[in-house]
Parts: C-alpha cells; sequence; structure tokens
C-alpha cells in the first residue's frame, strides 16, 4: 500500500527547512555542499514520511538525519578547504542543536539590525545573497571593486552582529 | 565579546578564503574556549539567515518587523524547499508546492519556533544506521547513513556496518551477520558475528541469541552465532552477564574482561525447564505424559464449526464468515494445573493457513491465558480478565496482551514470506514462583517465538483460576478464513528455581474462593 505523506508531516518538513540550512552551515562551508546535503536530509525524511509521529521532535530528528549526511560528505570529500577535526565538528553539532532558540531570537533581532542599515549596504546584501552574484560583478554594479566589497561585507556582518547583541542585551528596540 | 581578530577568521569561513595557519588558529580557539564556539555558531546562523532572506522587505514597508517564523516569503526558502523536494516523491512535491501556495497570504506557520530543542536524540527511530562500509545486504536491500532502523531483520552479506541505538549503544555487524533490532537496548543476533560497544548511559544493552542472552555492563564484548545456534562470546573490555536459556530463570554468569563463554542452542520442542509432571500432546492418538497424567481435554467453546484433531495435529478453523465482526475460534485446554504458585512452561507449535497476501491481512491466532473465575462465559481476548495473550498473525506481528492495560510489543519476527506460515515454536513461561513475586510483586510472563524473546518478565496478574486457551480470529469480514495447526502442546510445572517438582506436593490457586481438598496435580480431570 502506498503511503501518502500526511498534510502534517509536509508542513514539518516545510517548516524544517530554514532550520536545517542553519544547522548544516555551522558544520560545512561549501555553499554548494550545504545545498547537497540539506537535498539529501530532504530525501531521506521523505523517504521516511510514514514513520513520522505528529507531535514529536521533528526538528531533532531532522537535524539527527542532516548530522549523518554531514559525515558522510565529510568522509567523501577529503580536500575541503576548511575541515575542522572531528571531535570539534562533533562538539559543534551538538551546540548548535542546543542554540537553536538562541539563534531564533537572534534571527528576529536581525530583522530588524538589517533594516537599520545604509541603501547601499542593503543594496550588496541583496545582490549578494539573493541574487547569489560573484563580488566581481557586483563590483560593476556598485561602482567598486571586489576587495573593497569584500571588506565592506565583512564590515556589514560585524556590525549586524553586534546590533543583535544589543537588542538581545536590551530588548527595547 | 568583542575580538576583531575573531571575527576576520569568522569572515574567512564563510568565505571559504583562510590560510593554512588561520585556519589551525581558529580550530585551537574553537576547540579550547565554549565562548568561542558559541560566537562562531551565531555567526554562522546569522550567515544562514541572511541567505534565508532576513530583512528582505522592500522598503515600501520598513517598519514591520516580520515574525520570525515567517520563513515562506524569504527569498531563499523558495529556492530551497523546492530543491530539497525535487529528489523526492512527485506526490510529496506536489503537496510541498500546494503547502507553500496556501500559505503565502496566511499568517506565518507557528511551528518552527514554538517546540523547544533538545539534544539531537532521534526521536522517530529505535536505531540508525550509522557506518557503512562497503556493506551489501541480503536482497539486494540498500541502506544508506543515518538511516532509520525500527524493526524488522538486518542481514548483511558483505562488508560491515555500525548500527547506533538510541540509547546510545553502538553495535558493529561484520559480514555475514543476520540481526534484528527489538529495542533501543536490545538486538537480537540469529547468526554471525557483532562487536557491541556500550557507553555507560546505555548500561544493560542486551544482545539476545537463540540459545541465550548477553547483557552489557559497561564493556565492549564480540559475539558470534553460527549456523547451529552456537554462540561465542568473547569480553574485550568490561564485563557481561551470559544467560543460558530466556526468562527469569535462565542460569547467569559473570564474564569479566579476557574470558570467554559457549552457549548451545537448547531450543527443542520439550519445556526448557523440564519437571514432572509433563504434559506433551502431539494430538496423534498417542499421548505421551508422566504416569499419572491424563490428556489435556479440549472444549470449543464457540461456533459451530467446531475445533477437531485431525491428522495429527489440533485444527481450529478461522471463520472469516461474511457479516460476522471478530468472530473468535476458542479451544480450551480443560485443566487443573496450578499456574498460581508455580512456573509453568507452556509450549506449542503453530501453522498459520496460507492463502495469498490479501486473506493474510489480520487474521490471527494463538495462545491465551486468562481468568476462568466465572469460567461459565466465553471471553473475548481483548477484554481485562486477559492475563496474558500471544496473538500471531501472518501480516508480520506478534502480539502480547497483558491483563488490566493492552501491553501491545508488535514485532517484526519473521522474515520472509514463505516463513509467514510458520510453524511458530512459541514457549510461554508464566512464573508465580516465591522468586518471581520477590522481584515483582507479581507473577511474571515471558515469552519466546522461534527462539526469539518477544517478551521478558512482563509483570501478570494472574487471576484465581487461569485457563489456557487456544484460538483463531479474523478482522476480515469478507472471508478471511483456514485452518490454524496446532501441535506439540506441552505444559510442565517447575516449583523452584532449580526446576524441580516435588512430587506429592501442591499448590491450591492462591484466592481460590472454594479452598477444595489438596489434589496432585497431575490428576488431570478427564474428557467427558
Amino acid at each position: 500500500m502506498e503511503h501518502e505523506p500526511t498534510k502534517a508531516f509536509v508542513a514539518e518538513i516545510t517548516a524544517v527547512q530554514r532550520r536545517l540550512h542553519g544547522f548544516v552551515r555551522t558544520l560545512v562551508y561549501d555553499r554548494d555542499a550545504i545545498d547537497e546535503i540539506v537535498q539529501e536530509t530532504n530525501v531521506t525524511l521523505w523517504e521516511q514520511a510514514e514513520r513520522f509521529e505528529p507531535g514529536t521532535n521533528f526538528a531533532a530528528w531532522a537535524c539527527k538525519v542532516a548530522w549523518f549526511k554531514v559525515l558522510e560528505h565529510r568522509r567523501g570529500r577529503k580536500l575541503t578547504r576548511i575541515r575542522f577535526a572531528d571531535e570539534l565538528v562533533e562538539t559543534l553539532a551538538a551546540e548548535a542543536i542546543q542554540a537553536e532558540e538562541e539563534h531564533a531570537t537572534e534571527r528576529a533581532a536581525l530583522e530588524r539590525c538589517v533594516a537599520k542599515l545604509s541603501t547601499r549596504h542593503r543594496d550588496l546584501l541583496s545582490l549578494y545573497y539573493e541574487k547569489r552574484l560573484p563580488l566581481p560583478e557586483i563590483a560593476a554594479t556598485l561602482d567598486s571593486n571586489a576587495n573593497a566589497l569584500g571588506q565592506m561585507l565583512h564590515r556589514i556582518r560585524a556590525s549586524l552582529r553586534e546590533c543583535v547583541r544589543r537588542q538581545l542585551s536590551a530588548p527595547a528596540s | 565579546m568583542h575580538d576583531p581578530d575573531l571575527e576576520r577568521l569568522f569572515s574567512a569561513v564563510i568565505d571559504a578564503d583562510i590560510s593554512d595557519a588561520d585556519h589551525a588558529r581558529l580550530e585551537r580557539r574553537l576547540s579550547t574556549d565554549a565562548a568561542v564556539r558559541r560566537e562562531f555558531l551565531s555567526w554562522m546562523a546569522m550567515e544562514s539567515a541572511l541567505e534565508w532572506g532576513a530583512g528582505n522587505e522592500s522598503d515600501k514597508q520598513p517598519s514591520a518587523p516580520r515574525s520570525p517564523s515567517a520563513d515562506t516569503t524569504g527569498w531563499r526558502h523558495r529556492h530551497a524547499v523546492a530543491a530539497g523536494v525535487a529528489g523526492a516523491a512527485i506526490a510529496g512535491f506536489i503537496a510541498v508546492c500546494v503547502m507553500m501556495a496556501g500559505s503565502r497570504d496566511k499568517s506565518p506557520p507557528v511551528a518552527e519556533t514554538v517546540r523547544p530543542f533538545h539534544a539531537a536524540v532521534p526521536v522517530q527511530a529505535t536505531a540508525w544506521m550509522s557506518d557503512l562500509q562497503q556493506a551489501q545486504w541480503h536482497g539486494d536491500k540498500i541502506w544508506h547513513l543515518g538511516d532509520a532502523i525500527t524493526t524488522g531483520p538486518l542481514r548483511l552479506t558483505a562488508g560491515s556496518a555500525q548500527l547506533e541505538f538510541s540509547s546510545g549503544a553502538k553495535v558493529v555487524l561484520t559480514a555475514p551477520a543476520d540481526v534484528e533490532v527489538l529495542s533501543p537496548s536490545r538486538l537480537f543476533l540469529r547468526s554471525g558475528s557483532i562487536t557491541p560497544f556500550v557507553p555507560p548511559a546505555a548500561r544493560g544493552f542486551t544482545v539476545v541469541c537463540p540459545s541465550g542472552e548477553v547483557v552489557d555492563l559497561g564493556t565492549e564484548f564480540s559475539m558470534q552465532v553460527d549456523a547451529s545456534g552456537k554462540a561465542d562470546v568473547y569480553v574485550i573490555d568490561g564485563e557481561v552477564d551470559v544467560a543460558v536459556g530466556h526468562g527469569p530463570t535462565a542460569g547467569r554468569r559473570r564474564l569479566t574482561q579476557g574470558f570467554g563463554s559457549s552457549l548451545l542452542q537448547t531450543v527443542s520442542h520439550e519445556p526448557r525447564d523440564t519437571a514432572r509432571p509433563v504434559i506433551v500432546d502431539h494430538f496423534d492418538g498417542r499421548f505421551q505424559a508422566t504416569e499419572g497424567c491424563s490428556p489435556l481435554a479440549w472444549t470449543t467453546w464457540d461456533r459451530d464449526c467446531a475445533a477437531e484433531v485431525k491428522n495429527g495435529s489440533l485444527q481450529i478453523p478461522i471463520d472469516g464468515a461474511a457479516g460476522r465482526q471478530y468472530p473468535i475460534v476458542r479451544v480450551v485446554a480443560d485443566h487443573d494445573l496450578p499456574f498460581a504458585g508455580n512456573r509453568t512452561t507452556i509450549t506449542a507449535k503453530i501453522t498459520l493457513p496460507d492463502g495469498g497476501t490479501a486473506a493474510r491481512e489480520h487474521r490471527w491466532a494463538g495462545i491465551v491465558i486468562d481468568d476462568a473465575a466465572h469460567d461459565k462465559t466465553p471471553l473475548a481476548a481483548y477484554q481485562p480478565a486477559v492475563a496474558l495473550g500471544v496473538l500471531l498473525s501472518p501480516n508480520w506481528q506478534v502480539g502480547v496482551w497483558g491483563r488490566g492495560e493492552k501491553v501491545q510489543k508488535h514485532h517484526r519476527v519473521f522474515t520472509r514470506d514463505d516463513d509467514a506460515v510458520g510453524p511458530y515454536q512459541l514457549v510461554i513461561v508464566v512464573d508465580d514462583s516465591p522468586a518471581a513475586r520477590k522481584r515483582h510483586e507479581s507473577a511474571t510472563a515471558s515469552v519466546t517465538v522461534n527462539g526469539l524473546e518477544v517478551l521478558a518478565e512482563y509483570p501478570l496478574r494472574l487471576g484465581s483460576r487461569p485457563r489456557l486457551q487456544f484460538q483463531t480470529h479474523t478482522e476480515h469480514r469478507d472471508g478471511g478464513r483456514g485452518i490454524v495447526l496446532v501441535d506439540d502442546v506441552s505444559v510442565s510445572v517447575a516449583l523452584n528455581a532449580a526446576g524441580e517438582y516435588a512430587a506429592g506436593e501442591y499448590a491450591v490457586g492462591r484466592n481460590s474462593p472454594d479452598a477444595e481438598a489438596p489434589r496432585p496435580v497431575n490428576a488431570l480431570r478427564s474428557a467427558d
């Protein structure tokens, strides 16, 4: 008998995408690999849809599956640019799971912080993150050079992070 | 903390552009400083949030901060979810699209931020496939890293694999190996070779094999079962308890590091704890028992289509006549066996009827021990008066019911379609001896099916006149039919842990309202 995924399951898997991505992002630093791993995780989650029990911690399960996919990926690609020791990665994974609530709060604050950025900075973010253009191409649009833009990106991240920290310690935004 | 140097390192990771020296430095700081890790995780989470379109609102709505769970409007979401399900079933993909389209104009889903996150414990699965090395499986089954394992057999034909249980135990399988996951802390090893690693949290992890079981006590041991069922255990580190046989009275021995042990297969049609009197009915006209015993007298409780002894077995029909709901055919062993105060072992061999997959659904046969206190009334198997019920179905299930609440252990015992009809060798030990009562303040039951322990030491409330019955049952209204064969039924009573029965001793039912003059146990009522 073919099992149809329930609406509850579909809702869960949709809602977990962002968290999955966030989780994998803390452990894998190549953007293509991240997408691949998230996709493989989704495939596995779908394959096991009939075992889903509403009310259980779907996100924990999804992240566990993602963790195994990360392990598989690490085993398969020995020569990644950034490769931390096994023990560190395992620790990061466990701490990432536990920090999720905190990260959710930080995401809320991040929204407000991004809104406060200058137009030019927000343009850069949009071209870099939304359009996914490489820096040299953005440089042409924004009349700058890739190096300077790289520096600007870094400063934006640092200032966003600082803004978020301030928001969380004094939530009177 | 504000650490510009650290922030540069973080950015370098994000840009995947970092020198070896910086990589080493960052790795060291992350490994040694939890605060650094925390900041790192927050940076990566922020990066993920940016990729998902934090602050993607157009300038027309600058002052309305969106709820963080409104991720259905982030630019990333459309890409990611579509990509995520592209590899999945088409039906699923369409369902997600419908889901997304529908939610765009509605309030954002609440699910994402509501439930707290705990440590990544897989709540859906009993165990996980946590490592594979050139693994090949029977029947061309494919397992992937991270796949959840719930029930069912695992037969490794080549390579090696590691299972990680939700209890924390890890078991390495080396081909050829034939195992079955029973629970987060129990594994059945049918044959082959395994090495369990059991961390302190999972202490008590047990490997069950046809001839006994091995309980881990914080250790590393190796275990091998050969085709004859003989098991060899060798303790690499720590200690284990090894039990020969199953159930509460199986003799236990502790093994420490460097020691090994062999367990021989002892499964047979005879009760394991053989003691007088032994009653074995082969239904072939030749009744075998110790002196003074009479055959078990069988009485059919229901239906016109009576069970009968024919061709050397007790034949009980399954009758799913149209329109009848839950038809049950019961055959009761009329006996005077004193479950109370004793340890009673009941064995039987049950063969289910064949008949194609569709007809196999929801047909059951099994043994029930119930309270015959009001024994003129036929009791349905599902009523609370049942002390213990063991039901078998060709639909891959063994169900065990206990008195009061429904203790269901649906366990996928059998492995191939042609195994589905059996025969199933059932061994039930009902232990109401003083030793059992001391352990659990009640009687206990344990059930083994084809050498596989399905239920161990389940606390049981025996009634005053527990009755043994065989029954068949179907949930099919449109004619689940067939004949169940029951053979080699034996009942033995053992009084003490050593399995010795003192002739002449007896025990009257504990709660028996009418305490008659005591009679020897082996004087059965003869069938009239």
